[in-house]
């Protein structure tokens, strides 16, 4: 048993097709969202060093408004089952469902940001600025902004790309491929999201 | 990928100049780009270690016809600390990321990669093309940082804040330091779809037969050293846009409370200089490996068909590697156990530095014991080898000293560090570059360098460096300090004094022995004997293929790989080495057993 | 490429998704809730894992790549940002304990 397994896993390995099963396409989008995931890492650390190096941050339960953040989540969260179930569909080539399924996904992935947006609005309006803010702590505005506007920014990247595929999905062009890698980088959206939810908005 | 590369290979014939020399994405061609990018770079950073080196020696002198290149920094003919600091910040940054980087990594990586694995050309060509199309206008930005006002930055390669996050701390804080953060940054974006081009192919891409322990060394450096390049650059591209968020959008992320300019007080407040450095070294440390492991695998490569043997130890060399890897991502803290960070993380940093050593020190010895019994042929790509064995361990000692954080208490921002560094990334990724120059070209343009010049032009380089960079050692323990303007005004270094002009005049003779090199680059290319498919007998896959090698590099069909690259002098065997292509079995017996 | 003739059905998608917004909610609750902070953060990052294996595991279908993919993966993602983070983290430290 450990023999035949051995030998597969030998051929595998062994040069003229992809030891991790995937298309080269495939694989070097999860190099990328590595990368990119890596990013965020950074900004995140630095945000860990600077909280940690303040003598007080803000009380997140005084300054967010976290029930309308959790509805963002729930939105983004709905967007990546929705996507998911388009890179399904793409994959058994129910060409509508695939159309529908993004078109939602973009849905959700609009209405993320413009939430993310009328955030931002409520909290300059209060007086937060790069350079300064309310509450007292030097760091935290400065961190708010670049952390959400950095996820933001990959959010309106997606959708770019989500529409691009979409537009070939409607003229018939479609690629379970192309749906599946705008799928992954989708996701990865999604995950950064997970993350920054729970590292600035709720600890 | 294949269906790609072959209906390029069928329309190839068609396509334009442009397309086909300029705007290609043939791994070869783009290969040949990042070189000839990568030496122009080298010899503008050679051009400003000259100026650096004329102000050492002779501080304070007058040189009027410079003051006519340079009217602002030179005014007079006498150079302004402003502008000297400018000069060192752009040489290291240009030799590091402009040079050494696209030669080795980006050079050697892009034309070997396909050859050496087997595959028609990169996993996705065109992203590849991208790759190099970026970094022209990155060398754009940094050569016309020169030119903006107050000049090009000034603030170190390690654009440490307070100075670079401050636009009025010093001239090239301005618009040089921005230019330069928009540079590096076009850097890191080529580099990354670079690296990202590089992993996929050798995971994906590999011939039949051609297991990861049967890949040549320069692959298994290649693959280290982007994985390395991919995991370490993001933070710091992260920090790079922080960077950008201080200087201009008022942010304080690293400007901490109470910084005064001209007399002013600054608003920031909460920012920590300490953050950068941490996210800077975060790269920074693995940076070097990224430029160190593919000489390491060049040298291996090398060394094997010119004494006729195996490369000694060769999985071992391959779980060092793996194990250097590793170490090098958390060791970053030893550019900075004087910065105020936290001592007991430093001896962390300090341990896991000293560990490394082990790993490297076996790769030495295996390098060493690849020439045991072996039967040398002193060709110029050899000698470049041998060279960087030595340099490599000269050098690495250096590292021994300064690992320690007690040690480093003095040593730290002085000459010594300057020539442990010049050793390490100048030294032994230089030798590697011209090493794998001699014995590439004639595969790349189908003709043999002249050995002759070759060999002076080893000697014009070898005997200066040597004697440039141990002195910059002793200079430092007698503490010179690095990046300053003028060390005659400091009298406890009189008795060292006469290294200054000894160091420059050694650094003018080796800068003039490059001469010999580009005249027999572009000589042989010229006029050069023409190559056969396999010059220098060696086993690995490239040299299966015509010099230079068609577009689609096998022809009709893939290579099928059977043995490992380094089966040289089989007892009994009909030739001193076996192909890697040659089928199973071959008569003698091997030297190692695979 | 090897599993995309059946796939998994759709109801896969939708009771991760289910799962997640639950555990989302109890983030939530638990967060605005009188819990002792270090338990509260051990539970929040411990969710946060959670949610983040789901949605790479079940969405972006890692559990059905090869272990070496998904090793590689997670261990690049996660093994690099905590190194980055428990390194400087005594640092951020021992700022704030200068300052007061």
């Amino acid at each position: 048993m450990s023999e035949a397994v051995s030998r597969e896993a030998a051929s595998r390995w062994g040069g003229g097709v992809s030891p991790v099963g995937v298309s080269w396409n495939k694989l070097m989008m999860w190099l990328f969202i590595i990368t990119d995931g890596l990013l965020f890492a950074g900004f995140l650390a630095a945000y860990g060093f600077a909280r940690l190096a303040s003598a007080a941050w803000p009380d997140r339960l005084e300054v967010f408004h976290l029930w309308f953040i959790s509805a963002m989540t729930f939105v983004l969260i709905s967007s990546s089952a929705t996507m998911a179930t388009a890179v399904g569909a793409a994959r058994r080539k129910e060409g509508q469902l695939v159309s529908q399924m993004i078109f939602a996904t973009l849905v959700g992935g609009t209405i993320f940001l413009a939430m993310q947006a009328y955030e931002w609005t409520i909290l300059i309006g209060e007086g937060a600025r790069l350079h300064s803010n309310p509450w007292g702590v030097p760091q935290f505005a400065n961190y708010f902004f670049i952390i959400t506007g950095f996820h933001g920014t990959h959010v309106l990247t997606g959708i770019v790309i989500l529409a691009v595929v979409a537009a070939r999905a409607l003229r018939g062009r479609l690629s379970a491929e192309g749906v599946e890698l705008a799928g992954l980088y989708w996701h990865f959206v999604d995950l950064v999201w997970v993350f920054i939810f729970t590292l600035f908005y709720l600890i | 990928m294949s269906k790609s590369s072959r209906q390029e290979a069928g329309t190839h014939q068609e396509q334009g100049f442009l397309r086909r020399y300029v705007f290609s994405t043939d791994h070869k061609i783009i290969g040949i780009q990042y070189f000839l990018t990568g030496g122009l770079m080298g010899v503008l950073g050679a051009l400003l270690a000259a100026l650096i080196r004329l102000q050492l020696a002779w501080p304070g002198r007058q040189w009027e016809w410079l003051a006519v290149v340079f009217p602002s920094g030179m005014e007079s003919g006498v150079m302004k600390p402003e502008f000297y600091v400018m000069l060192v910040t752009m040489h290291g940054t240009i030799m590091i990321f402009f040079f050494v980087s696209f030669c080795l990594v980006s050079g050697f990586g892009n034309y070997l990669i396909p050859l050496q694995v087997g595959a028609r050309d990169m996993a996705f060509p065109f992203l590849n093309m991208l790759s190099y199309w970026t970094i022209v206008p990155a060398i754009l930005i940094a050569a016309a940082s020169f030119f903006v006002e107050g000049g090009a930055a000034a603030s170190g390669w390690t654009a440490y804040p307070p100075l670079s996050a401050i636009r009025t701390a010093v001239p090239g804080s301005g618009w040089g330091q921005t230019l330069w953060l928009l540079a590096v940054a076009l850097f890191i974006v080529s580099f990354t779809m670079g690296s990202l081009n590089f992993v996929t192919t050798i995971i994906n891409l590999r011939a039949r037969g051609m297991s990861f322990l049967r890949l040549p060394l320069t692959i298994w450096c290649l693959f280290i050293s982007s994985i390395l390049g991919l995991l370490a650059f993001p933070p710091l591209t992260a920090a790079a846009i922080m960077l950008l968020f201080d200087r201009h959008l008022g942010s304080s992320f690293y400007i901490p409370s109470g910084v005064y300019i001209a007399g002013t007080l600054l608003p920031n407040e909460g920012g920590s200089p300490l953050l950068w450095q941490h996210l800077f070294w975060f790269l920074g440390h693995p940076e070097v490996y990224v430029l160190i492991l593919p000489a390491l695998g060049v040298t291996f490569e090398v060394l094997a068909p010119f004494t006729r043997r195996p490369v000694f130890g060769y999985r071992l060399t391959v779980y060092s590697l793996l194990v250097i890897a590793f170490l090098s991502m958390v060791v970053w803290g030893h550019h900075m156990f004087v910065s105020g960070m936290s001592p007991v993380i430093g001896e962390f940093f300090s341990v896991g530095t000293l560990l490394i050593t082990i790993p490297s020190a076996i790769i030495g010895v295996n390098m060493i014991a690849t020439l045991w019994g072996g039967m040398l042929r002193l060709s110029a790509a050899a000698m470049y080898a041998l060279g960087t064995i030595a340099l490599f361990g000269v050098g690495g000692m250096g590292g021994v000293f300064l690992g320690n954080a007690a040690a480093d208490v003095q040593l730290h921002d002085t000459a010594f560090v300057v020539g442990h560094f010049h050793f390490m990334i100048g030294g032994v990724t230089l030798f590697a570059i011209f090493s794998g120059t001699y014995y590439w070209y004639p595969k790349m343009f189908g003709r043999m360098m002249n050995e002759t010049l070759g060999k002076l032009h080893f000697w014009l380089t070898i005997v200066p460096f040597y004697s440039i960079f141990v002195s910059m050692h002793f200079l430092g323990i007698a503490g010179a300090p690095r990046r300053y303007y003028d060390l005659s005004r400091y009298t406890f270094l009189q008795g060292v004094d006469w290294m200054g002009p000894f160091i420059t005049i050694m650094a003018f003779i080796m800068i003039g022995g490059q001469v010999f090199f580009l005249v027999n680059l572009v000589g042989s290319w010229w006029k050069g004997r023409r190559a056969e498919a396999n010059p220098w007998q060696a086993t690995t896959l490239e040299w299966t293929v015509p010099s230079p090698p068609p577009h689609g590099n096998w022809g009709d069909s893939a290579p099928v790989v059977h043995r490992w690259p380094y089966d040289y002098s089989r007892a009994g065997a009909p030739q001193d080495f076996t192909m890697q292509t040659h089928p199973t079995p071959v008569a003698g017996a091997a030297l190692e057993r695979r | 490429m090897a599993k995309d003739a059946t796939g998994v059905p759709y109801s896969v998608y939708w009771r991760t998704w289910a799962f997640l917004l639950m555990l989302t909610l109890v983030m939530v609750i638990l967060d605005q809730a009188a819990v002792p902070r270090p338990v509260l953060v051990l539970v929040l990052l411990t969710a946060m894992l959670v949610k983040a294996a789901l949605i790479a595991g079940t969405f972006m279908h890692l559990s059905q790549e090869k272990l070496s993919l998904a090793l590689a993966v997670v261990t690049a993602l996660l093994l690099t940002g905590a190194v980055l983070f428990l390194l400087i983290a005594p640092d951020g430290l021992r700022l704030f304990q200068m300052k007061n």
